[in-house]
């Protein structure tokens, strides 16, 4: 008898322990915001975070370390500058942080698995990674976890249970900023796509979602696919070879961000009419949109550089403070806007070659109002106090 | 005093005093590196570089410039099917890792072989377009970074014991090269390497020689792509980019000839060694938003200071040797 009834609590305690943990993680988020989970990558870990009730091991002003693994576009330029030049002096003010550690590896795995475990023993608090390859640096992740350091990414994710992550939903949106472009042009027509990197995660992702989009539409035909490597002179040389040795008329260019200038820079060079092109936040492009406001109804933002890069710098900070991540990664839609507001922060003269990025800003990209969803003791970094 | 022992190291000076003194700008600026852990994090990471350029130095010893491009994206593609088609065949085991990793490489080497000995392609050509080719396959193969390797070689990726796999491998390579280059066809390779039509008319088997040494880069491909599958844990198929250049750069580096018949792998170790120590040094300052540009350039200038020390130092001792 006695035994039948510990067997009984026994077996009540595990229910109740495993229906606390499905009730962790994404079950914790709105219905609005866990819609953006939806379609997500297999690989990417949406499961309950193992930071929830996670302490650094040092108290503020901590170091961060930022083991880049790229420095050679303006994206990775701006999003660097967001980092040192504004987060540092604002949070070095607070005293929340003393110092940045940014290393640069390159696109080499073994080089940044190097870096990071370096940071590790330098005694940095926290690791800001961006882009990555998404399983070779699991085992860094480990042992900077095992001495208690935390390793964010952002603009792409990790596997490890022990990373968090944050980005937008790449394949969510590949299929959001196609299907808008077929839509702008009537439904159907040839249309070219620019994809990133070939071989990166967020690219394939990201392409994933478009040809998805792509085949949605009975009149839509892929026609080409060329990659920019994100990046304008790229995306341009690239552009152009395939416009020049492909007579078809092009009705439309799916394009990932960060090289839609370069892009309109081949169209434009090529004589052909400027056809609709995603835009995703390049300036230049913006320009040439608001010098010709019937060219496109709309634009997307899916990784400004900066804004990213504030959004992972502010959700490490989060979790140095012990607000208790409830995901592992922050999974945000892409951000429609219309052309006009598209357009608005630019000056009269502003110019088609800019190399500039239109951001949506902070307040739009990462809110006090949606990270509060995201952690179980929200606060707003700046003005959390030790022991809060 | 200085000159004599230069003298004496030949080649092997440059990369050997470049090595001492990363080391102790490393133990000064990253002293963590050369704890336990830290340095089995050190040979976890250089491993693979290492492996690889020894790989690509007896096709270079063999002569007629063969530099071996292809050796990134080979590594690259042993590294991809690690993960994909040996999971597929339920093929998991050490043995079956270590011995499909060795003879792919060796089959990719005897094609690069027959490639130059028969249809009489130019090394640096050959591999170039294995370059391309493997580059492109390994996309198709696995096109993103992803896969899982088997749990026993994942594990590896801890590198928080010295004594391990990884630094087996690293012995025993060592010590096949010992016994490789004690071995009669080592000396046909540097004969060749150093004047192929005397080496043919002195009797030297040349197809012989071309492919052994080719299959020696294969033995150390293999390894080398066994190692960095540990390291990662997954397949990534755009690794080999990178590796052909540092691992090219380590073995000029340290101090073989591209024009053949000189050279040995203590020269392309203490090259991958002082790249290693390079990246530990670098890491260790912080550049803030210029990081990626210093770090280049600093990694740039270092490399172009030692490889003119080097060509310097080649010069002056054949001057010495040479004869009044």
């Amino acid at each position: 008898m006695r035994r039948s009834l510990i067997a009984t609590a026994s077996i009540a305690v595990l229910a109740a322990s495993v229906a606390g943990a499905s009730a962790q993680g994404l079950d914790e988020l709105p219905a609005s915001i866990a819609a953006a989970y939806e379609g997500v990558d297999d690989g990417q870990p949406i499961g309950p975070s193992a930071y929830r009730e996670w302490t650094p091991r040092s108290e503020p002003p901590w170091t961060i370390g930022y083991a880049s693994s790229y420095a050679g576009n303006t994206w990775r330029a701006e999003a660097l500058s967001r980092l040192v030049d504004e987060l540092l002096p604002v949070y070095r003010d607070a005293g929340l942080v003393d110092e940045v550690i940014v290393t640069q590896s390159d696109l080499d795995d073994s080089r940044q698995i190097q870096q990071i475990r370096q940071l590790v023993d330098q005694g940095v608090d926290a690791i800001v990674v961006c882009c990555s390859n998404p399983v070779a640096l699991n085992r860094a992740v480990d042992y900077a976890y095992s001495h208690g350091v935390v390793v964010f990414s952002f603009s792409g994710y990790l596997t490890s249970d022990n990373a968090l992550n944050a980005s937008s939903n790449y394949a969510q949106g590949g299929y959001e900023i196609a299907r808008a472009l077929i839509e702008e042009v009537g439904g159907e027509g040839n249309f070219l796509l620019v994809s990133g990197i070939a071989g990166a995660a967020s690219s394939e992702s990201f392409d994933v979602g478009a040809r998805r989009a792509i085949e949605a539409f009975e009149g839509a035909d892929l026609v080409g696919q060329v990659w920019g490597n994100w990046t304008d002179q790229v995306a341009q040389t690239e552009v152009q070879t395939f416009l020049a040795t492909n007579p078809a008329r092009i009705d439309g260019i799916i394009a990932q961000g960060s090289q839609e200038t370069g892009i309109l820079r081949a169209v434009l060079q090529s004589g052909r009419d400027v056809m609709p092109i995603s835009l995703a936040g390049s300036a230049g492009a913006a320009c040439y949109l608001r010098q010709n406001p019937d060219w496109i109804s709309h634009a997307f933002q899916i990784w400004p550089p900066g804004d990213e890069m504030e959004l992972g710098f502010n959700a490490i900070i989060r979790t140095l403070q012990g607000q208790g991540p409830k995901v592992q990664s922050i999974l945000r839609p892409v951000y429609r806007v219309e052309a006009a507001d598209y357009v608005a922060s630019l000056p009269d003269d502003c110019s088609i070659d800019s190399t500039e990025y239109i951001q949506p800003g902070i307040d739009i990209w990462f809110p006090d109002s949606l990270a509060a969803h995201y952690f179980l003791n929200p606060v707003n970094p700046l003005e959390w106090t030790p022991g809060q | 005093m200085l000159g004599r022992v230069a003298r004496r190291l030949g080649p092997l000076a440059v990369p050997l005093v470049l090595t001492v003194i990363l080391l102790v700008l490393a133990l000064i600026r990253s002293p963590q590196t050369f704890t336990y852990v830290g340095l089995a994090g050190a040979v976890l990471v250089a491993a693979p570089l290492i492996l690889s350029a020894v790989a690509i130095t007896p096709i270079a010893i063999a002569g007629r410039g063969g530099v071996d491009l292809s050796i990134g994206p080979l590594v690259g593609f042993v590294n991809v099917t690690i993960v994909v088609w040996l999971p597929a065949m339920g093929l998991a085991s050490p043995v079956a890792v270590f011995g499909y990793a060795i003879l792919m490489a060796c089959l990719w080497q005897l094609v690069l072989a027959c490639l130059i000995l028969y249809v009489r392609i130019s090394p640096i050509i050959a591999s170039l377009a294995g370059y391309m080719i493997l580059s492109g396959i390994n996309l198709v193969i696995l096109p993103r970074p992803g896969g899982f390797a088997p749990d026993w070689l994942a594990d590896w990726g801890w590198g928080t014991e010295l004594r391990g796999p990884v630094l087996y491998i690293l012995v025993g390579s060592f010590l096949l090269w010992f016994l490789f280059r004690r071995s009669p066809i080592f000396q046909h390779i540097r004969l060749m390497g150093a004047d192929e039509r005397t080496a043919y008319a002195s009797g030297v088997d040349i197809v012989g020689a071309r492919m052994a040494a080719h299959l020696a880069a294969g033995v150390f491909a293999g390894l080398a792509a066994v190692c960095l599958t540990g390291q990662i844990g997954s397949g990534n198929p755009l690794i080999g980019d990178t590796l052909t250049l540092q691992a090219v750069t380590a073995l000029v580096l340290g101090g073989t000839s591209l024009a053949g018949g000189r050279g040995g792998i203590t020269g392309s170790v203490l090259g991958a060694v002082a790249m290693y120590l390079v990246f530990v040094v670098l890491s260790s300052f912080n550049f803030g938003n210029v990081s990626g540009f210093m770090t280049q350039l600093c990694y740039g200038l270092i490399l172009v200071g030692s490889l003119l020390l080097s060509l310097a130092t080649t010069a002056r001792s054949r001057g010495a040797a040479r004869p009044a």
